[in-house]
């Protein structure tokens, strides 16, 4: 057990070196959309001025290292559980193509009966181009027929009717619109009370329950300071519900 | 939008109204600092630090950002995505509809 808090130790520093890396790429890309400089070259529509400009900035990990890093606790810990969480951040996190591509492989070939690839599978269509799409289904094909595990199933249904795209402003063919319902309703049943329940639904939940006329569902939560409130601690008053983002 | 949120929440502030936000931005710190640089005073949920695919959005299948919601006083989806001047408009409606106690 020693060993698997080290393993965890060691992925959160890792993980936490690059988050901050990525926070101070996109402060400084916001103090550099504030500069003249930037502002005259957007407002010219001058893209070889602004990528220039962009090109100053520094990536998180553009020398690699971190990727090394997590590389090298992969190679540790390989071919145990423990090593899984290096090889999902390694393929879906780290710039570097190759290095992706060789984690996703790892995880396929050695690692798809472990119950820690959840973050992997759902998010495993983005490495259609390193892999191939072939590959992807196959992927979790596999976790579908031979995982112990209904949360991977789950995910892996999920991933299955989200490669299937509904065209922007137009519908699925039927059958094709009938194998994506069946297997969002599979991720769903698998998953009972998760995101990825919630997220399978949402189509089916916006159809029933948000639509004009209809009693607005409540929101329990917290604000930005932590203090706890409802949606319906406003019934009474006009509101207008904003999701939004600072970005 | 923040100038438009700003002066519908500062007339109508003596109005039966709330902007109520649901913020999906990750960084919880770098969002407060944010809020107060842009004098951002009305209220939000925060979806939590998944952002964008946190619980609140999730569940209400939100895709776009922003996405807008009118609800009238009885808690009923009155408008969608209703933007500018049509917010107004239709805020305006919805409140003329309150019954006066």
């Amino acid at each position: 057990m020693a060993a698997q808090g080290d393993a965890k130790a060691t992925y959160d520093k890792l993980k936490a070196e690059y988050d901050k890396a990525g926070k101070a790429y996109t402060s400084a890309s916001r103090a550099l959309q504030q500069t003249d400089e930037y502002k005259k070259a957007r407002d010219d529509r001058d893209r070889a001025a602004m990528n220039k400009l962009r090109a100053t900035l520094k990536r998180p990990d553009a020398d690699g290292a971190i990727t090394k890093s997590f590389e090298t606790a992969a190679a540790k810990y390989a071919g145990t559980d423990d090593c899984v969480q290096f090889l999902v951040w390694l393929s879906l996190s780290s710039p570097n193509r190759a290095a992706k591509k060789i984690a996703a492989e790892t995880i396929a070939s050695k690692h798809l009966g472990s119950a820690a690839i959840g973050e992997f599978l759902e998010n495993v269509n983005r490495l259609q181009r390193d892999l191939g799409k072939d590959r992807v289904t196959e992927i979790l094909e596999t976790v579908i027929a031979k995982s112990g595990h209904d949360l991977m199933k789950a995910s892996a249904h999920f991933s299955i009717a989200s490669a299937i795209r509904v065209p922007r402003g137009s519908t699925l063919p039927p059958d094709q619109q009938k194998t994506r319902d069946e297997h969002m309703a599979k991720a769903a049943a698998l998953a009972p009370g998760t995101l990825l329940a919630m997220r399978a639904e949402g189509p089916k939940f916006q159809e029933k329950r948000l639509q004009i006329g209809m009693a607005a569902p409540d929101i329990e939560g917290t604000d930005l300071d932590g203090v706890s409130f409802k949606l319906s601690d406003y019934r009474g008053k006009v509101v207008v519900l904003d999701f939004w983002g600072d970005w | 939008m923040y100038p438009h949120e700003r002066s519908l929440v500062k007339r109508l502030a003596n109005a039966p109204f709330a902007l109520i936000g649901v913020n999906s931005d990750r960084d919880l710190g770098q969002l407060k600092e944010r809020c107060k640089e842009e004098n951002i005073s009305w209220r939000s949920f925060w979806n939590g630090p998944q952002g964008t695919r946190g619980p609140i959005s999730t569940r209400w299948n939100v895709r776009g950002w922003p996405t807008i919601y009118v609800i009238d006083h009885e808690g009923v989806i009155r408008y969608k995505n209703t933007r500018g001047e049509a917010m107004d408009k239709a805020v305006d409606e919805l409140l003329a509809a309150i019954p006066s106690k």
